[in-house]
């Protein structure tokens, strides 16, 4: 069960009458489509007003999951996905929350993939979530987001004695039952993007699967390291092999080399005022 | 009705006139892990899903879905499970929502648990049993009479600058205004507006209410789950046959305050 934090049920006293907002006013997520695509969906005349039609999704969660996705080659962007600022009435591309690019396979445009560069706001992902599944129609969903051990409540044992590559996962119910790849077990839940995704898809009875990848520690922080990466290589391909998620996916990018650029990157930057390889 | 999602197999009209009992997020999570007991308990199927946005999202397996409807065989019992708390200031809209779910669906009788913060108690309230009552004036004549016949006490209606505030609040004068109707109930998140909301419209609502603490006295708030689950057995006959109900408890109680203790250091 996810702890509240005390303000949730203070009802009085900090949390007065005239502090509550009403979310009505907010500014709704744009979907903006390339040219062709607009030409495509147009064409296509849709029956259900979608715009984007696809055999899976992949959605990479600011981090681990960003990461991943990016690694992917000979995708081309076809869209973008546009959370607006609170303020920003009537919607402005200048003054937004975050931009998510959305990516089609170049061998099979049915696959679209969007790493989120950006952390969506708590309060704004279910918000998010549904501007997404407005536009697109897919036929299965897979999710790539990270964890901490520190997070973790492991039932059996006090030890901590996880280490990356370990990754856990979680399915809506019209999925095809997993075996080999562990739980993420009660009584943790994932919380934010990732959970207004799967929360969705289970509700609208879309096959889907999030896939949680442990976090490294370097020291004592929580960093997205290869092994972070790798086992999200390692858990997909099980995914394809028995499951046949998605057969046109290969990731041509070596992950590995591909983030010891990131790293270098990060040392580089280590000397200004953050780094890029903590996330 | 917009936000209930029914599962393929169920047929949405089948939630008109039942029961339905409800959970506040509020202190300690007693009404939760209330829920968590009634769902494990009784034989109850889940039949659709809450989509509310004012509501945190967080997902789990499939037992932890967030706001998962169930009803029970019989289809005299609707109980709604909600895992997360609410985003922050959203309460008055979430409680809208309720109200509009309610409305729509034609509950015979809306049972809402509800837990509040026993450290702010008035002296009445620290002695005997740490349940309170508070009712819509719709509610049936057959549970009125249970009440009686119980002996449960009505919540009594306390000011709020009668109660004690925390202490990085004692200094703030109050600015919160008291309804003549509505008592005030510290740390008992979404149902004060619940409440006047319904007694507003009209509805048949009563809510049971839990005095307790963040971690209890046994540092978790099981035990007070199972008491809480007692009293609205009592209340509401869920189980009538039986006079003392053997409560199952979910697999997510097993960690539900952390990981085991090193034995080694000890």
């Amino acid at each position: 069960m996810e702890q509240p934090i005390r303000y949730t049920y203070d009802s009085e006293s900090g949390e007065e009458e005239e502090d509550y907002e009403d979310s009505s006013d907010s500014p709704t997520p744009m979907l903006l489509l390339s040219p062709q695509k607009i030409k495509k969906a147009a064409d296509s005349n849709a029956h259900n007003k979608k715009l984007l039609f696809g055999r899976v999704l992949l959605v990479g969660i600011e981090g681990g999951g960003n990461l991943f996705l990016s690694s992917i080659k000979n995708k081309n962007i076809i869209g973008t996905l546009i959370l607006p600022g609170k303020d920003s009435i009537p919607p402005d591309p200048n003054n937004s929350e975050s931009i998510s690019l959305i990516y089609e396979l170049e061998e099979a445009p049915d696959v679209l993939i969007v790493p989120c560069r950006q952390q969506i706001p708590t309060e704004r992902c279910a918000e998010w979530t549904k501007a997404l599944f407005k536009h697109v129609d897919v036929q299965s969903v897979v999710v790539f987001d990270t964890f901490a051990a520190s997070s973790y409540i492991n039932v059996d044992s006090y030890e901590d004695n996880r280490y990356p590559p370990l990754v856990r996962i979680l399915q809506t119910s019209k999925a095809t039952l997993i075996q080999d790849i562990p739980l993420y077990e009660p009584p943790n839940l994932t919380r934010d993007l990732s959970a207004a995704i799967l929360s969705h898809c289970e509700i609208r009875k879309i096959p889907a699967y999030l896939l949680l990848s442990l976090l490294d520690t370097q020291h004592g922080r929580f960093v997205a390291t290869s092994s972070t990466l790798q086992a999200f290589q390692t858990t997909w391909e099980k995914l394809v092999a028995s499951h046949g998620v998605e057969q046109g996916i290969s990731f041509t990018a070596d992950i590995q080399s591909m983030f010891k650029k990131n790293e270098r990157k990060g040392r580089d930057i280590l000397s200004g005022t953050q780094s890029q390889l903590y996330l | 009705m917009d936000n209930f999602v029914a599962e393929d197999f169920f047929d949405s009209k089948l939630l008109e006139y039942s029961k339905l009992i409800l959970p506040s997020v509020s202190i300690g999570n007693v009404p939760q892990l209330t829920i968590d007991l009634l769902t494990t308990t009784l034989d109850v199927k889940r039949v659709g899903f809450i989509d509310d946005e004012n509501v945190i999202p967080v997902a789990g397996t499939r037992e932890d879905t967030q706001g998962a409807v169930f009803q029970s065989n019989d289809r005299k019992w609707t109980l709604i499970q909600q895992r997360a708390p609410l985003i922050r200031k959203h309460l008055p809209q979430f409680a809208r929502s309720l109200i509009s779910f309610i409305e729509a669906f034609k509950f015979s009788e809306v049972i809402f648990l509800s837990s509040a913060d026993a450290c702010r108690r008035i002296d009445a309230q620290i002695i005997g049993t740490p349940l309170r009552i508070l009712t819509t004036s719709s509610i049936s004549n057959d549970l009125q009479t249970r009440i009686t016949s119980l002996e449960l006490k009505q919540l009594e209606h306390v000011k709020s600058e009668d109660f004690i505030k925390p202490h990085h609040q004692q200094d703030v004068g109050s600015t919160t205004t008291d309804s003549d109707d509505v008592p005030q109930i510290p740390g008992g998140g979404v149902t004060k507006h619940l409440y006047q909301l319904a007694k507003e419209k009209n509805l048949p609502l009563v809510v049971i209410l839990w005095f307790a603490t963040e971690g209890g006295k046994n540092y978790y708030n099981t035990p007070d789950a199972i008491q809480l689950a007692n009293h609205a057995n009592s209340l509401l006959g869920l189980f009538p046959s039986q006079d003392s109900v053997a409560w199952k408890a979910p697999k997510s109680w097993q960690g539900i305050f952390g990981k085991p203790f090193e034995k080694e250091l000890y």
